[in-house]
């Protein structure tokens, strides 16, 4: 049982959505905008978050999208993650969903909580980092349009009020060969060890990572370095362990160095694998 | 649509196993706290409440879900089914069968979950059945008699009708159409690209993007075939009837008539109010990409509306006025007029369906005070073309806000 109470909004627009959060925060409330909710309900349960609100965006129409415009892959936030592996409507997304928590959870777990929940992992962006996928963003300054590279950074950097509509990807990407990979310590639904997504686009490989340090990423320039094939595979996998964006992550699930170990095997599967293909 | 709230302990009605149930429940209460202790349906277990064993399992519009990572407040407009909803199913009996529990009391969970894989997917794969239990834990059995229990259940379905089920609708309406369509054309004599783009109404660039196997557009030779990519082509006159237009003329000079017509043309119910406030919506939608296609109705029938403008301009000249832009009683159009609704897609659809509405009644009334054939015709005519594009605007109503005007 969650031991507070916070009240319930369900906006069924944008802007109603935005200016419950403005009227609620100017009371002093706290809201946070709720989507597939697992992650608040197991936290406040925990006393590990605290609300006197929570504004609900599933009835918002955008946020329920998942069709392709333009040539473009629209995926509204509230899509929950067996919506997108049921869908096939982009393999390798569908793929890093299956790898998020369980079945059942992810019936009710969205893509727009995944990328913008507490917990570190937030395997879903990694096709979006992949895909250079956009992202679109409500909030008091209206809907904002931009390129998630700009806006993700470890965490989606939203502004106060603002939350994520919907990711916008290149159908294109959906036709190019992927990888998607995910070590556990033991269970297969559990936390990764070390989570990959990779896409072989004009003829270089991209990889976007989870589990390895503190938060999920895609680095170009360990991207150079892992395609350079003057250099024999183990260095290049050597190289691009050395130059990780932070340090890797080492806890009761395991070590740095066995994480590292396990990252090394995984990268030299994958890249054997694209450049025979 | 006003913002649906909960505060404190509400009434809150929900439908479980078929009946609308009645509870008094906080916004914080989970489903799994509900069923249990404000309803009585004591088959769902609290196990871990974190998301994790799976005993707690429930279907949403037939979909298992855990209901301890659902707040029962969510579940209004769902049908939830709780394992005392089941009666007698395949499933059921076959977990007696095969002895697939020994305590029990994760059985209700894995009972609701594998239900829902015998609905959805009739014909699983092993992968599929073991992706789906995943979902729960059981501490007695080894797993492999549950197991067992599932697959006797998909194989007496499939024996029995293969195509029987009906899997429940994930609740999105994915569009199966999202390659471009494409038709084949056999390139005739004397044909050009240019005169096929003309043919189907496409502009010339598309035609030659979607076809690539063409090195040189300007030398194509019969019998050749190409891609024509119907979704491309432009329909000129799809926001407009086909009817075709009266003659703009009036019977005589009328001041008097001129009056009543640029209510029509410039008043606050009318074309130019009609064109402005569409061209607005377009831009605004334009930037939802999940919007494009209302966007692109609005620009379309805004373009419409245009073409009335200018009809109504040509008759206010013929009746001796000059169409400037003000209502009969002189008074300047004002952007004012327009129904904004910033960022409300919705709004400004059911704000579109109404000033259709209201230049429709506007139409008809000058129809009745204007003694003037040629002009009762034209508006006459126009009045189909508004009573179209409410046509328009409420079937996306329908299908972007679920809801009707």
């Amino acid at each position: 049982m969650i031991p507070f109470d916070f009240e319930y909004y369900k906006p069924s627009s944008m802007m109603e959505a935005v200016d419950t959060f403005r009227l609620l925060n100017t009371q002093g409330k706290a809201p946070l905008y709720f989507n597939g909710g697992t992650e608040i309900i197991s936290m406040a349960r925990r006393s590990h978050i605290f609300t006197e609100a929570v504004i609900d965006i599933k009835g918002i129409p955008e946020c329920n999208t998942l069709n392709v415009q333009n040539e473009k892959l629209v995926i509204g936030a509230s899509i929950t993650l067996t919506q997108l592996a049921e869908s096939e409507i982009f393999p390798l997304l569908g793929r890093a969903a299956r790898k998020v928590a369980d079945h059942t959870v992810r019936t009710k777990l969205t893509i727009g909580g995944n990328i913008c929940g507490k917990i570190t992992f937030r395997e879903a962006v990694l096709p979006f980092l992949l895909s250079d996928s956009t992202v679109i963003l409500a909030g008091p300054k209206g809907i904002r349009h931009v390129p998630i590279h700009q806006v993700f950074n470890k965490t989606l950097k939203l502004e106060q009020g603002e939350f994520l509509v919907q990711l916008v990807t290149d159908i294109d990407y959906s036709q190019f060969p992927f990888m998607s990979i995910k070590k556990t310590k033991q269970e297969t639904s559990a936390y990764p060890l070390i989570s990959i997504d990779s896409l072989k686009k004009d003829g270089q490989i991209r990889f976007a990572f989870s589990g390895v340090c503190p938060f999920p990423f895609r680095s170009s320039t360990i991207e150079q370095i892992l395609n350079d094939k003057n250099i024999p595979l183990e260095l290049r996998i050597n190289k691009a362990l050395s130059i990780l964006p932070a340090s890797t992550n080492d806890n009761l699930e395991a070590s740095a160095e066995y994480r590292e170990f396990i990252l090394k095997n995984t990268l030299s599967a994958i890249i054997k694998v694209f450049e025979r293909s | 649509m006003p913002v649906s709230r909960y505060k404190n302990k509400s009434p809150l009605e929900i439908d479980v196993n078929s009946e609308l149930k009645s509870v008094m429940a906080r916004p914080a209460d989970t489903l799994l706290y509900v069923l249990r202790d404000l309803l009585g349906l004591t088959g769902a277990k609290p196990g871990c409440e974190n998301g994790d064993c799976g005993a707690c399992t429930v279907l949403v519009d037939g979909w298992p879900v855990k209901s301890c990572l659902m707040l029962a407040v969510e579940a209004i407009g769902h049908k939830i089914t709780t394992i005392e909803g089941l009666k007698d199913t395949p499933i059921q009996k076959a977990f007696i069968e095969n002895w697939a529990f020994q305590c029990g009391y994760c059985t209700s969970g894995f009972i609701m979950n594998c239900y829902a894989l015998s609905q959805i997917h009739p014909d699983a794969k092993d992968e599929v059945l073991q992706e789906w239990l995943q979902s729960n834990l059981c501490r007695c059995t080894g797993y492999e008699e549950i197991k067992k229990a599932v697959k006797l259940v998909l194989s007496r379905n499939n024996a029995k009708n293969p195509k029987a089920n009906h899997p429940p609708s994930l609740g999105i309406n994915i569009n199966d159409n999202w390659r471009d369509v494409k038709m084949n054309y056999t390139i005739q004599p004397g044909d050009t690209f240019y005169l096929i783009a003309q043919k189907y109404n496409l502009p010339l660039n598309e035609l030659i993007r979607a076809n690539p196997q063409i090195n040189d557009p300007e030398h194509i030779s019969p019998g050749e075939i190409i891609n024509i990519p119907l979704s491309r082509c432009l329909l000129p006159n799809q926001y407009r009837l086909p009817d075709p237009y009266p003659e703009r003329r009036v019977a005589g000079q009328n001041p008097y008539y001129a009056q009543l017509l640029f209510d029509d043309y410039a008043g606050k119910v009318s074309e130019t109010t009609a064109i402005m406030q569409y061209i607005h919506h377009h831009m605004e939608m334009a930037s939802i990409p999940s919007w494009q296609e209302v966007s692109d109705l609005e620009e379309g029938i805004s373009i419409v509306e245009m073409l009335h403008l200018e009809m109504l301009g040509k008759i206010i000249i013929h009746l001796g006025a000059s169409p400037c832009y003000y209502d009969g009683a002189q008074q300047p159009w004002t952007p004012q007029y327009i129904a904004y609704h910033n960022f409300d897609p919705c709004a400004q659809l059911r704000a579109d369906i109404q000033s259709e509405l209201e230049a429709i009644q506007q139409y008809q009334a000058h129809i009745q005070m204007i003694q003037d054939p040629f002009i009762q015709a034209l508006l006459a005519r126009i009045i189909k073309d508004e009573e179209f594009h409410i046509k328009l605007f409420s079937e996306k109503l329908a299908k972007f806000c679920g809801s009707f005007p």
